[in-house]
């Protein structure tokens, strides 16, 4: 244990604990100015009551978002202050954008969509509602440009150590930006929509207020019958994309040490289990379908996929997380689209209708248990694409053992150890207090908003 | 061309900073008043006062963090790394202050969370002050970046520095209750103003004297500096400052007005400050124009942020306008 190391862990673990607050505010964000379209639209209560139920819980999950993100801002400095000082003429200004175009944005308008109901009109809450699912989607889009800058760092020269010359639109542009973005974003809505149908679930297990959530249980399908599929499409792309621009990292996440000869396709491992110092698989086995790993990751069944070997053993980086953690978030991706389907199904017959829902008990069940599958598969889309890139910190410019500050073993082990306790505490009565506002369930009667139409 | 940019993303640096001190100063002086109160209504009532807006005020510390970052990378390197332990400190007083807020919201037993929530604000107000208190007390450089030990910020000037901060925080916190509440606990307020400012500016004296003794380096090139005059000037308004902060306190009769001197202090002594470093950012030797991104870097962020920040002050102040006039009861925001 060293202060690289550890610097590593606390990174992971602080970036891991926060990303699971903006997945569900940017998600519910988006959700919130969907049903409030609706509630304006239809004049329907059920809409307005469902924004307001869930915006206790997203208002809950944007606070640990705030006070989680702000850790990451510093931890650059406070640990990677090599990685700092070299990219942060380009790297700084990316989190400087976040900051005041999204960040800002979000949290000003968030006064507005929580306390404003009857302060002002109609319109202006709408509006205020998009501002801030606005500022969470802008938010999540230069968050993950910067972090894609790192995995293909274009049009940015390093000279001595830090920035000397930016190409600003092929440096934000990068190859990585778009996909990323997309994929992230995409999975935002998806964690979101299967965590609010898992809660729905739930209620209609209990058959407590079972009308009010088929409701938002079937919005959630009916956004999932796009989400699901458009996520399985994207994560195909971003594969592929690894492979064009992180040769080394797609090897390392398939665990593949010897390049295909041209002509034969590659074989795809289900489970491996590498040794690096013989530079072999000990154990494998294999999907039967041949060529099957060329295919999926280029597309063609005989295409050459460059093997562990071709690459320097410094630059290789580690086999066993990436590998697996991939296979996993790709299983997940696979059961949503499964759900979905069979929620479709179930709609069709009729299934979801109020007099029938007592019927289907294992349905409410899969579904009910459903509720963390999105940040499960998140979390392991995020160590596959972070472990991937080692060793670098900056993808083929500078290793992540360059990057790190000057800090003591102690120093760092200590915020570490406070991290994970901080954390662990927040994680524990996040869901105590989240089981709380669902025990209380909806609130059906307190009075509607009082618009001030002349403001 | 160079010199111009570097020197204005210094100021808009200023700037930010300067916003967040008198934002989420306000804020922190709140949660740090908790502690010294029993009263469960007029905490509930603080935290309605600041419910809407801390999250919003916070964001100027993370604009202020990546204008130093991106301008000035090295600076944001070096000091982080260098003040690894106050930033630490103040980035979990930050994480309970947060979420001592939420919880406490959906918990009964409040008393806990009160307390969270203003050791909390210590907590971050005291990283603020050693880490301020640190980067003046000279940070060591070597060719490899930061090449002193972790506990170099950890001096007597940066220990009072922070006292002085807590106070001066508190003194925004009650003079902001002050014009937002009426009755018993505007009253308590009032005094509040007053005891607090008696502190801070104790304490504002006995930090630039320790200077004076410590014979920083930074305070003979203060001493020599041009800018005596002007430092002059700003020293005797923030005297007549802190003599109207307490006569309006002490008078009870315009209650907005204890907020405006409090304002006036802080922004006056803020300016003082700024002048004093200017044009180091770390002093006393690293120049802003020395350590600065390139051209392309400082440009961009003109557009990404320069012209964006007008914008974030208009629609800050259109938010604020929706939640004008006096709080009237505790949770009175929250509908």
């Amino acid at each position: 244990m060293n202060a690289l190391f550890l610097s590593r862990l606390q990174f992971a673990v602080t970036t891991a604990f926060h990303m699971l607050w903006p997945l569900l505010s940017i998600g519910l964000s988006f959700m919130m100015v969907i049903l409030e379209i609706a509630w304006l639209g239809t004049k329907k209560e059920v809409y307005y009551r469902h924004e307001r139920f869930w915006s206790k819980i997203f208002f809950l999950t944007f606070g640990i978002g705030v006070a989680s993100g702000l850790v990451l801002e510093f931890e650059f400095g406070t640990n990677w202050a090599g990685f700092s000082q070299t990219a942060g003429g380009f790297f700084g200004n990316i989190l400087g954008f976040e900051g005041s175009m999204a960040f800002a944005l979000e949290s000003a308008f968030l006064a507005l969509f929580i306390f404003g109901w009857n302060r002002m009109s109609k319109g202006a809450h709408l509006v205020s509602t998009i501002m801030v699912a606005f500022g969470a989607s802008l938010s999540a889009w230069w968050i993950m440009d910067a972090n894609s800058w790192m995995q293909t760092p274009t049009g940015v020269k390093i000279v001595n150590g830090s920035v000397a010359y930016i190409n600003y639109l092929q440096a934000i542009l990068n190859p990585f930006a778009t996909i990323s973005f997309w994929h992230m974003w995409i999975a935002c809505i998806e964690t979101t929509i299967f965590f609010v149908a898992g809660i729905s679930a739930y209620y209609i297990l209990k058959d407590q207020n079972t009308e009010f959530f088929l409701k938002i249980f079937k919005i959630s399908v009916i956004i999932a019958i796009f989400a699901t599929p458009v996520q399985v499409y994207l994560g195909d792309l971003s594969g592929k994309e690894v492979g064009q621009y992180q040769p080394a990292t797609l090897a390392a996440m398939e665990s593949h040490w010897n390049t295909n000869p041209s002509g034969i396709g590659a074989t795809w491992h289900l489970i491996a289990i590498p040794e690096r110092s013989a530079e072999k698989n000990i154990f494998v086995i294999n999907a039967p379908v041949p060529g099957l790993m060329s295919f999926l990751d280029t597309g063609s069944f005989t295409a050459q996929i460059r093997g562990l070997k071709d690459f320097p053993a410094d630059d290789r980086g580690p086999i066993i997380l990436p590998f697996y953690s991939f296979r996993l978030m790709v299983l997940i991706g696979f059961i949503m689209v499964f759900m979905m389907l069979w929620a479709l199904w179930y709609w069709f017959r009729g299934n979801l209708k109020y007099e029938n829902t007592s019927r289907h008990r294992w349905f409410w069940k899969i579904w009910y248990w459903g509720f963390p599958l999105g940040f499960i598969a998140t979390e392991l889309g995020w160590i596959t694409r972070e472990v991937g890139r080692q060793p670098w910190i900056i993808y083929g410019i500078m290793r992540t053992s360059q990057g790190v500050s000057n800090l003591t073993t102690s120093q760092v082990l200590i915020t570490l150890s406070a991290f994970i306790a901080t954390y662990f505490v927040l994680f524990v009565l996040f869901i105590v207090f989240v089981r709380r506002i669902i025990k209380a369930g909806p609130d059906l009667k307190s009075p509607l908003p009082e618009y001030h139409e002349k403001r | 061309m160079h010199e111009f940019l570097a020197d204005f993303w210094f100021f808009a640096l200023a700037f930010e900073l300067f916003m967040y001190v008198i934002l989420d100063g306000m804020d922190l002086g709140i949660g740090v008043w908790t502690l010294f109160d029993e009263n469960e209504d007029h905490i509930s009532m603080g935290l309605s006062v600041i419910g809407p807006f801390w999250d919003a005020n916070e964001t100027w510390l993370v604009m202020a963090g990546g204008i130093l970052f991106g301008a000035f990378p090295a600076v944001y390197a070096i000091g982080a790394n260098a003040l690894y332990i106050p930033i630490m400190i103040l980035i979990f007083g930050l994480i309970f202050r947060a979420v001592a807020i939420e919880f406490r919201e959906h918990s009964k037993n409040k008393r806990l969370w009160d307390i969270l929530f203003g050791s909390g604000s210590v907590a971050a107000i005291f990283g603020q002050g050693f880490a301020i208190g640190g980067l003046f007390g000279g940070i060591k450089i070597g060719p490899g970046g930061f090449a002193g030990s972790p506990w170099d910020f950890f001096t007597p000037f940066s220990f009072i520095l922070s006292f002085g901060f807590i106070f001066g925080y508190m003194m925004l916190g009650a003079s902001y209750m002050v014009a937002k509440t009426e009755g018993e606990i505007q009253r308590v307020n009032y005094t509040r103003v007053i005891i607090s400012s008696i502190f801070a500016t104790l304490l504002t004296i006995i930090s630039l004297i320790l200077l004076h003794f410590l014979n920083l380096p930074e305070m003979k090139m203060w001493l020599s500096s041009p800018d005596e005059y002007v430092l002059t000037a700003l020293y005797i308004l923030a005297a007549l400052a802190i003599l109207m902060i307490i006569l309006s306190a002490h008078a009870e009769k315009k209650d907005r007005l204890p907020y405006f001197w409090t304002v006036f202090l802080v922004t006056d002594i803020f300016i003082a400050g700024v002048v004093e470093v200017f044009p180091y950012i770390v002093p006393p030797n690293i120049k802003a124009v020395e350590v600065a991104s390139p051209n392309e870097s400082l440009i961009a962020m003109m557009i990404g942020i320069g012209m964006i920040v007008p914008v974030i002050l208009a629609y800050n102040l259109y938010v604020k306008k929706h939640f004008a006039g006096k709080v009237k009861k505790s949770g009175g925001y929250y509908e």
